[in-house]
């Protein structure tokens, strides 16, 4: 699938919408080439990419993967190929492009070809048509090589009457040359009180409607995106660009776009303005659940301090977020030796006794570690689910799972044994998450910092709802 | 397959009478010189198959994690004549264990009309499913299988528990998942002697300590058979084989040929889930005991040889064959081979006794050394040893008279072994008792004979007097032992409770 950034306006997020869906993909094991095709650079600079871009590689006869940067991010790879050079004025690199039309393309080729890439990312410069010399050829070389390539185009604004018209106007221009494959409106920067989300979801929905595009996406104003980080190691991800590239992978799997229901506050929201659901579109807006959320979008395994009595909602929530963003066919299993999590919906895998009997019985730290593989190993298994589909095994009382010995410290046994228990969940089944649920009172929650890809825990006792605490993806 | 299981089977037989042929010293003599050749052969097919068992064993792993499937059970408690009070606190068990996965049955084949009556009426204050039977068709089989042709349609699966077997609250728990493996026909939960009241109690734990902590766990998922007790059975597998096989006295090892060779699964799952045994008590009752499983394994030769069983499943089964063979009959031979040498001075064998020595001691030594390594760590040690080899010495009788009814195609009624009672017997031991005194004398005119011979004959000499000193202790342990069984504490006698208002 190609995705092409575009936007009216400068400065209303589209190089960060670019680079964070490609990053999202890439998190979920996918390999992405991102194409730099806006002179400002800003993706390239992100990627680490200085000088010269593909064009005067090419130009100078030099080895063109100078112009590509490669990162390893979770289980997939993002590349990142940079067009433009720094310090060579537009209007040459324009008439280089033409002069070189065949060489660029062969040299483009060739990289394509040797990434196998199943996702291309193409963000653009303000206003960009396919007239412009530089991304016509890229596009024509790409249609070339990849004929019949699954692409869409994603229109990036700001909330608010100006970026609004912008926009449409824009998206006309587009029309009229010949682009029409539109699949994805997103509202940067949107403020997160009601009647700021009301007007945005308004304006996406407008241009929705005007374009046919059928995924939308309002996202918020985030501190963590003020400004933006030294690299795409460090760049924020935010939760709806997840849900967009989410959508866009069950797109690719099932071949059509299963939408999710939407969250009570907003079934109002979207009723009332012309029930876009109807019309088989969605619009991913922010909502309190967010952190459940992204552990889920990116299949990634959690801790949770809680209190048990709030473990059956806690898991509720998840069990419905599950298959809100990956479909019916998800499954929820639990490992609950105590039973504080009896709900329908959850199948429960039995501790055998076995288990029982082993966990008292070990010498030391490596035995707790073979421990962990094979209890991890045993309830992937005994889950007996198709892989692939992402489905949810909820871990609660991790004190009385974890073994017990007098041969090492506790914290220390702890530690080493939920870390194998994550990493051999995650690595022999990366479509499960592992949620571990623990308790501050009573289970040694501390020793499990910082083990799972997400910390999570509600800002005081009384309250549910969940803030990340630590996070290993930013 | 079934043309090399056969000539597998019967190769040892074939290999003693050759050696018996080429070593031939006196015609008269010729059956324990076969008997001997058969002694040592089986011994090293044995041993053969308890080091690899021993060796799949090693890689025996239960798993930690099992998703129970949704299947109901149907959970049948087996009595006949017991003290009501034992099998009273097994139905509690059963029920606890069991929960809302099913329903529990009491297969009551109690001829005596007191303990009938007293345990119908504890099954129905107790929402315990009480079925009687008049005649006692097919014994323990007959009455599962009448149970599961009245009531097997309701259910899934069947477990099955001896009147004295009682489960653990987590037995299902861990058995249940087991059976999502849809190959699985069967899962045998091992019981537990827990109620040792005697050194011949204890010795029968140890006894059965090899078996249940290696062969079986070494036979799970090929070979490992139903014990009867603490089994659960999937119906549909029981079904596919004619149900329970009443016509062996066995009929858990014979239903489980069946269900082998029909290519089911079996899984052995080895964990303290059975909390309440009774070993047998007494010299009288372990001889029968003994007996009785020799006898109806012997019975089950026939099914296995004409069974379709993979090889490494057959050998697993032959081998149980071989087992009882040598300690029964065998041991016999092994016993009467050094007396008649040493006291008629009639050899019956012409070996080399050098050769015979450095081929077979350092065999001999190897076997122990590798059952030692195998058992290590398992609670048994030198102390285990010693019980094991006595009572094995104990029970020679009762096998040998066992496997003298299989010739005769005698079939022993069918008893339960006598449980709780404990008196002492001489009359069980008496057998030993001359047997030891035999031995005592050979030693001695084996002495005398060896101060007079020289050159060959005194290795041949030499070795006679070891083989005939080796059994002598444990034939002492196990006559002490049969002879001090301690008293009773008179506690569980039955009394009939008052009839209520």
């Amino acid at each position: 699938m190609r995705i092409a950034v575009l936007k009216a306006k400068g400065g209303v997020g589209g190089s960060t919408f670019a680079a964070s869906i490609a990053k999202f993909l890439a998190l979920r094991g996918m390999k992405v080439l991102l194409i730099d095709r806006d002179l400002v650079g800003t993706i390239s600079e992100l990627a680490g990419l200085r000088g010269n871009g593909l064009i005067q590689l090419v130009k100078e006869g030099s080895d063109p993967r100078g112009a590509l940067a490669s990162l390893q991010v979770g289980r997939g790879v993002l590349d990142v190929l940079k067009l433009f050079s720094d310090g060579v004025p537009v209007e040459v690199e324009q008439e280089d492009a033409r002069n070189l039309r065949d060489g660029l393309t062969a040299a483009y080729s060739d990289l394509i070809r040797a990434g196998g890439y199943d996702f291309f990312v193409a963000d653009n410069a303000t206003a960009a048509t396919p007239l412009d010399s530089v991304s016509g050829w890229e596009l024509s070389a790409f249609s070339e090589l990849m004929p019949g390539h699954p692409r869409t185009a994603a229109l990036v604004m700001e909330p608010g009457e100006v970026g609004l018209r912008a926009t449409l106007r824009y998206a006309a221009s587009l029309r009229d040359h010949g682009v029409s494959y539109f699949g994805i409106v997103v509202a940067n920067k949107v403020e997160v009180d009601m009647e700021s989300l009301r007007s945005a979801y308004d304006s996406v929905n407008e241009v929705m409607n005007d374009t046919g595009a059928r995924i939308g996406a309002l996202v918020p104003f985030l501190q963590e995106l003020r400004r933006l980080p030294e690299g795409i190691e460090m760049l924020h991800v935010p939760t709806q660009v997840m849900e967009v590239g989410n959508a866009i992978l069950r797109y690719m799997q099932w071949r059509e776009i299963r939408l999710p229901m939407p969250d009570d506050q907003f079934r109002e929201l979207a009723r009332a303005s012309g029930a876009a659901r109807e019309r088989g579109s969605y619009v991913y807006t922010p909502g309190p659940d967010d952190p459940l959320r992204r552990v889920v979008l990116t299949l990634s395994s959690a801790l949770v301090k809680l209190q048990s009595s709030q473990f059956a909602a806690l898991v509720k929530r998840l069990i419905d977020i599950v298959r809100d963003e990956h479909g019916d066919e998800a499954q929820a299993f639990a490992l609950d030796p105590e039973g504080k999590i009896s709900i329908s919906g959850v199948r429960k895998l039995t501790l055998m006794p076995a288990y029982s009997s082993d966990r008292l019985r070990l010498k030391g730290i490596e035995d707790a570690v073979k421990m962990a593989r094979r209890l991890a190993q045993d309830a992937l298994d005994s889950s007996g689910r198709g892989s692939g589909i992402p489905s949810l095994l909820i871990v609660s009382s991790t004190n009385i799972l974890e073994p017990v010995s007098t041969c090492c410290d506790q914290s220390l046994l702890s530690r080493e044994f939920w870390r194998e228990f994550l990493a051999h969940a995650r690595s022999s089944d990366p479509s499960m998450i592992a949620v571990l649920l623990c308790e501050p009172i009573g289970d040694r929650c501390d020793a499990l910092d910082g083990l799972a890809d997400f910390t999570l825990s509600p800002q005081s006792a009384a309250e549910s709802l969940l803030s990340i605490v630590h996070s290993r993806l930013p | 397959m079934r043309a090399l299981n056969i000539a597998f089977f019967i190769s040892p037989f074939i290999l003693a009478a050759a050696l018996t042929w080429l070593t031939l010293a006196d015609p008269l003599l010729a059956w324990l010189n076969y008997g001997v050749w058969l002694t040592m052969i089986i011994g090293v097919y044995s041993f053969v198959n308890f080091t690899s068992t021993a060796a799949r064993a090693r890689g025996y792993a239960r798993s930690y994690v099992g998703a129970a499937p949704d299947l109901r059970v149907a959970a049948f408690v087996t009595a006949f004549n017991e003290d009501p009070s034992i099998v009273e606190g097994t139905l509690i068990s059963v029920k606890s264990a069991l929960g809302a996965k099913g329903d529990v049955f009491l297969l009551d084949d109690s001829t005596d009309p007191g303990v009938a009556g007293e345990l119908r009426r504890f099954s129905e204050a107790n929402g315990v499913v009480y079925l009687h039977r008049e005649d006692r068709r097919g014994f323990k089989a007959g009455a599962i299988n009448d149970a599961l042709r009245k009531h097997g349609d309701r259910y899934d699966l069947v477990a099955i528990f001896d009147a004295d077997q009682r489960p653990r609250a987590g037995f299902f728990d861990a058995a249940l998942p087991l059976f999502s493996d849809p190959s699985v026909a069967f899962v045998q939960v091992p019981q537990n002697y827990t109620e040792i009241a005697s050194p011949i109690a204890m010795g029968s734990k140890y006894q059965q300590e090899p078996f249940l902590r290696t062969m079986m766990r070494g036979r799970s998922g090929t070979s490992a058979f139903s014990l009867g007790s603490g089994t659960i059975f999937r119906i549909a597998a029981l079904r596919e084989v004619g149900l329970m096989d009443e016509s062996s006295i066995t009929e858990d090892a014979a239903t489980s040929v069946r269900l082998h060779s029909r290519g089911w699964r079996s899984i052995y799952y080895d964990d303290f889930l059975v909390w309440y045994g009774e070993p047998p008590r007494d010299a009288a009752a372990y001889i029968q005991q003994q007996s009785r499983w020799a006898l109806g394994y012997f019975q089950l030769m026939g099914g296995i040889l004409r069974s379709d069983l993979h090889f490494t499943a057959f050998f697993d089964y032959v081998s149980g064959a071989f087992y009882w063979l040598k300690e029964g009959p065998l041991t016999l031979i092994e016993i009467i081979a050094p007396i008649i040498f040493l006291s008629l001075r009639q050899p019956f064998m012409k070996v080399d006794p050098v050769v015979y020595a450095l081929a077979y001691f350092p065999y001999f030594a190897l076997s122990i050394g590798i059952f030692y390594l195998v058992m290590r760590g398992k609670n048994y040690g030198l102390k285990g040893f010693f019980l094991h080899q006595s009572l094995e010495y104990l029970a020679f009788t009762g096998i040998t008279a066992a496997f003298i009814s299989y010739l005769l195609r005698r079939r022993v009624p069918f008893k339960v072994t006598p449980k709780g009672r404990g008196r002492r017997s001489l009359r069980s031991v008496m057998p030993h008792i001359i047997v030891a005194a035999a031995l005592a004398v050979s030693i001695a005119l084996g002495a005398l004979w060896l101060m007079l011979a020289r050159g060959a004959l005194e290795y041949a000499i030499a070795i006679n007097i070891f083989w005939a000193a080796w059994p002598l202790p444990f034939l002492l342990s196990a006559t002490w032992f049969a002879l001090r069984v301690p008293r009773e504490s008179g506690d569980s006698g039955y009394v009939a409770p008052a009839p209520g208002p």
